[in-house]
C-alpha cells in the first residue's frame, strides 16, 4: 500500500494543502498567530498538544495585537 | 510514521460451527489470506468475533446464546492477535454461555506486567478510530455495500473525517470552547456577589441560544436526511406507478403520451425559468417603460456630463461659487462643510459603475419585451402542464376505479411522500436561509432559523464576555475557532474530492462497460444519474464494485495501515467483474484475509493462485461436534462442499 498522500511529518496531503490555503498568506500583523496555528493544528492532528498550546495561540490572537481578519464576526 | 494494524492470527475455544477449536497463524505475515469454509462453518460469526474484539463492544446475550458450541460449554473464548506497530497484543474476547455476557482482556507483550488486563487496551488514537461504525469498513461483507450508498447513515464522510483525523479538529474546538468557559467561571469568581447574580443571568441566557442552536442544527440535518430519504423513495414510486401502467394494455399508449408530454413541459418550463431569470436580472429586459426610462436617464447623464461632475469635484468647485445650486448663500461655515463631506460623495468605483450602467443602457440591443414574454410563455406552459398532469392523474384514476388496488396503494404512498417533502421542505427553508427578506417573509426567529440562532448566541457570547471582562478572550478564541473550523472544511472536501477521483478511476476499471460513477460524496455515495439503471436503482453486483472502489480509495491513502478482511468477498458478482476486483483489489492492501466459500474460487480467488505470499486455508465441519482444518492450495482446489442446504464437505 503507497503512502503518496501523506509529508514526513505524517500529515495527509490534503490537510496540509488546507492550511495553506486558509493560514498560508497572513497579513503581516497575523504572521505569527497563523504559524503557531498551524503548528498546533499539525500537533493536532497527530494527538500532541495541551491546554496550554490552545491558551497561548489564543492569546496571540488578541483583538489589537493581530488584524481582525478571520474573526468569524458576520 | 503511519501507524500499522495487522492481524496476526486467531484462535477460537468452544465457539459454535466448524470453528470450534480452531487456530489460525499467520505469525509468518501472508500478504493474502483466503479461508475457505463453506455456509454454516462459521463466517459470520467470525467476522462478529473479529469486530468485537477490535471494538470492544459487549456482545448482546443473544448474540453470545448464539455461539455456544454445545449445552455442556459454559465458557468460550476467541483470541484476536494483532501487532499494533510491530508490538503484539493478544485481544481476548471471553464469553460466559451461562450469564451470557461478554468481557475482553488484553495482553501486550512488551507492557511491564506482560500479563493479561482486563478490557480491551490498544494505543488511543487507534481506539478512537476502531469505531463500530468504522470497522465494519474494513472488517467488511457484502451486505454493507447498500448501507455504504444507503442515505441518512452519514457513513462516508463520517469515515473520511475519522479516517484522515480531521475530528481531531473538533476536539480543538472543544478545547477553545472549554478555555473559554474556563476564563468566564474565573472572571466570574472575582466579580461582587451583587454582580454574580447578573451574570448567572446572561450566563443562563448564553446557555439557552446555545441549547436552541444545537436542537436547530439537529433538526436541520434530519430533515436533510429526510428529504434524500423521501426524493429516493418518491423516485422509486414514480417508476413503480409508471410500470405498472405500462402493464396494462389499456393505458400504456395514454400514458407513454402524457410521460412524454409532462417531460417537454418541463424542459420548456426550466429553459423559460432561465431566461425569464436572467431577463429579470438585466433591467433594460425587464420591460419596455423602464427600458425607456433607462435610456432618457443616461441620455440626462450624458448631457450633464454626468457622474464626472457630481463626483467629489463638484463640491470643490460647489465651496468656490458664491451662491449653493439652491441660491443659499454660501458662508465660511458652510463652504468648511461642503468640502470636508465632498469626500463622502460618489467614489472613483461608483463613477465607474454609473458610467458602466450608461454603456450597458446605451449600447444595449434589448427590447424591453424579453422578461415579460418569458413570463408569458412560462404561464401557458405551466397551464399546459398542469393540464397533462390532471390528464395522467384521471388516467390513473380510471385505472384505480378498474380494479388495480396495488396502483391505488402506490398513488397514496406518493401523495403523501409530496406532501411530508412539502413540509421537509418548507421546515429546510425556515431553518435555514439567511436572506433577511426570506427571513422577514417567513416570520423567522432566532427560536426557528439557524442563522438567527448564530446572531443572537454571538450577541449573548458578547454581553456576558463584556460582563466578565473577558471579551478580547472571547473573541480570539472566536477567531481561531473560525480559522480552525475553515481548515477543517478545506481538507475535508480535499479529502472528499480525492476519494472520489480515486473511487471512480477504479469504477473505471471494475465497471468498464457501466456508466457507473460517483457524483457527489455526501452523507452517502450519490450515484451520477447516468449509472442508475432505468428504474433508478444498483443491481447488487453494482453496489459492491462502488463499494470496493470506494474503500480501497478511502483506506489505501490513509494514515493508518489497516488489513481488509473481506466476508464472501466476489458472491454476488458475475464473473468478468469478479476478475478485476481479484485484480485490482489485492495490489491496495499491504494484508488481506478473505472467506470464500467454493463457489467464489471461479473468476475470483483463482485470481490467487499464481500469486506469491497467498495461505491458503480450508475449514470445514468434520462431524457435528468437530472441525476440520487444512492448509494449502491443493485443499483449497480440490475442496468440494455441497452450499446452503447441507453444510459440510470433504477433500477428495
Amino acid at each position: 500500500m503507497t503512502m503518496s498522500g501523506d509529508t514526513a511529518n505524517g500529515l495527509n496531503a490534503a490537510i496540509e494543502q488546507a492550511l495553506e490555503e486558509v493560514l498560508g498568506d497572513p497579513d503581516e500583523t497575523d504572521i505569527e498567530v497563523y504559524g503557531r496555528l498551524r503548528t498546533l493544528i499539525r500537533n493536532c492532528v497527530a494527538d500532541n498538544y495541551d491546554e496550554s498550546d490552545v491558551r497561548a495561540v489564543i492569546q496571540l490572537a488578541f483583538p489589537g495585537e493581530a488584524a481582525d481578519e478571520g474573526s468569524g464576526d458576520d | 510514521m503511519p501507524m500499522k494494524l495487522r492481524v496476526t492470527g486467531w484462535r477460537y475455544e468452544n465457539i459454535r460451527g466448524g470453528i470450534r477449536d480452531v487456530t489460525i497463524d499467520l505469525r509468518n505475515d501472508p500478504r493474502w489470506t483466503l479461508v475457505q469454509m463453506p455456509n454454516g462453518t462459521g463466517k459470520t460469526t467470525t467476522m462478529t468475533l473479529l469486530r468485537a474484539a477490535l471494538t470492544g463492544v459487549e456482545l448482546t446475550p443473544s448474540e453470545v446464546s448464539d455461539m455456544r458450541s454445545d449445552d455442556g460449554a459454559t465458557e468460550g473464548l476467541f483470541e484476536l492477535w494483532l501487532d499494533i506497530d510491530d508490538r503484539p497484543h493478544r485481544i481476548q474476547v471471553v464469553l460466559d454461555f451461562v450469564a451470557q455476557t461478554c468481557s475482553f482482556n488484553t495482553t501486550r507483550a512488551q507492557e511491564q506486567s506482560g500479563g493479561s488486563e482486563p478490557g480491551l487496551h490498544i494505543p488511543l488514537s487507534l481506539k478512537r478510530l476502531l469505531t463500530p461504525e468504522f470497522v465494519k469498513l474494513f472488517v467488511f461483507d457484502g451486505e454493507f455495500a447498500k448501507e455504504i450508498r444507503a442515505v441518512g447513515k452519514d457513513r462516508t464522510t463520517t469515515s473520511i473525517r475519522t479516517l484522515y483525523r480531521l475530528d481531531q479538529l473538533d476536539r480543538l474546538r472543544k478545547d477553545i470552547t472549554k478555555l473559554v468557559a474556563e476564563e468566564q467561571a474565573r472572571a466570574a469568581e472575582v466579580s461582587k456577589a451583587s454582580q454574580q447574580q447578573g451574570l448567572t443571568r446572561l450566563s443562563n441566557a448564553r446557555d439557552e441560544a446555545e441549547t436552541v442552536l444545537k436542537s436547530l442544527q439537529k433538526k436541520q440535518s434530519e430533515n436533510a436526511r429526510e428529504q434524500t430519504e423521501k426524493r429516493a423513495r418518491l423516485e422509486v414510486v414514480d417508476h413503480a406507478i409508471s410500470d405498472r401502467n405500462a402493464q396494462d394494455e389499456r393505458y400504456r399508449k395514454r400514458r407513454a403520451e402524457l410521460d412524454a408530454e409532462l417531460e417537454e413541459h418541463e424542459k420548456q418550463i426550466r429553459e423559460l425559468t432561465t431566461s425569464a431569470l436572467a431577463a429579470m436580472r438585466t433591467p433594460a429586459k425587464v420591460s419596455p417603460v423602464l427600458l425607456t426610462r433607462l435610456r432618457s436617464l443616461g441620455d440626462r447623464l450624458t448631457t450633464l456630463q454626468l457622474p464626472k461632475t457630481i463626483s467629489s469635484e463638484f463640491f470643490h468647485e460647489l465651496a468656490r461659487s458664491k451662491h449653493c445650486v439652491c441660491d443659499t448663500l454660501i458662508g465660511e461655515k458652510e463652504r468648511a462643510a461642503i468640502l470636508a463631506g465632498a469626500s463622502r460623495y460618489l467614489a472613483e468605483d461608483q463613477i465607474t459603475v454609473i458610467n458602466r450602467m450608461k454603456k450597458t443602457v446605451r449600447e444595449s440591443d434589448a427590447s424591453g419585451e424579453e422578461f415579460g414574454e418569458a413570463a408569458t410563455e412560462l404561464r401557458k406552459r405551466l397551464r399546459l402542464r398542469r393540464g397533462a398532469q390532471q390528464s395522467l392523474d384521471s388516467l390513473q384514476q380510471e385505472q384505480v376505479a378498474g380494479g388495480d388496488v396495488e396502483l391505488e396503494a402506490l398513488l397514496k404512498e406518493q401523495a403523501e411522500l409530496k406532501r411530508r417533502l412539502e413540509d421537509v421542505s418548507k421546515s429546510i427553508d425556515l431553518l435555514g436561509t439567511s436572506d433577511r427578506i426570506r427571513q422577514m417573509v417567513l416570520q423567522a426567529t432566532w427560536k426557528t432559523n439557524v442563522a438567527l440562532c448564530r446572531a443572537e448566541l454571538k450577541l449573548r457570547e458578547q454581553k456576558l464576555a463584556t460582563a466578565t471582562n473577558t471579551f478580547n478572550f472571547v473573541k480570539a478564541a472566536r477567531r481561531i475557532t473560525a480559522l480552525v473550523e475553515k481548515v477543517a472544511e478545506d481538507a475535508l472536501d480535499r479529502l472528499r474530492e480525492s476519494v472520489r477521483v480515486s473511487t471512480n478511476a477504479k469504477l473505471e476499471r471494475l465497471a468498464a462497460s457501466e456508466p457507473l460513477r460517483v457524483a457527489k460524496i455526501g452523507t452517502a455515495l450519490e450515484l451520477s444519474s447516468e449509472g442508475h439503471n432505468a428504474k433508478g436503482g444498483v443491481s447488487e453486483g453494482q453496489s459492491l464494485s462502488v463499494a470496493y472502489a470506494f474503500l480501497t480509495s478511502l483506506l489505501s491513502e490513509a494514515p493508518y495501515k489497516l488489513p481488509f478482511i473481506v466476508d464472501s468477498p466476489a458472491v454476488s458478482l458475475d464473473v468478468q467483474v469478479r476478475r478485476e476486483v481479484g485484480e485490482i483489489i489485492p495490489e491496495l492492501f499491504d494484508q488481506m484475509i478473505m472467506f470464500v466459500i467454493s463457489s467464489e474460487r471461479d473468476g475470483f480467488a483463482d485470481a490467487f493462485y499464481a500469486r506469491e505470499d497467498v495461505r491458503f486455508i480450508t475449514i470445514w465441519r468434520d462431524g457435528p461436534d468437530g472441525s476440520h482444518m487444512e492448509e494449502g492450495l491443493e485443499a483449497f482446489r480440490s475442496f468440494h462442499s455441497v452450499e446452503v442446504a447441507a453444510p459440510g464437505g470433504k477433500l477428495q
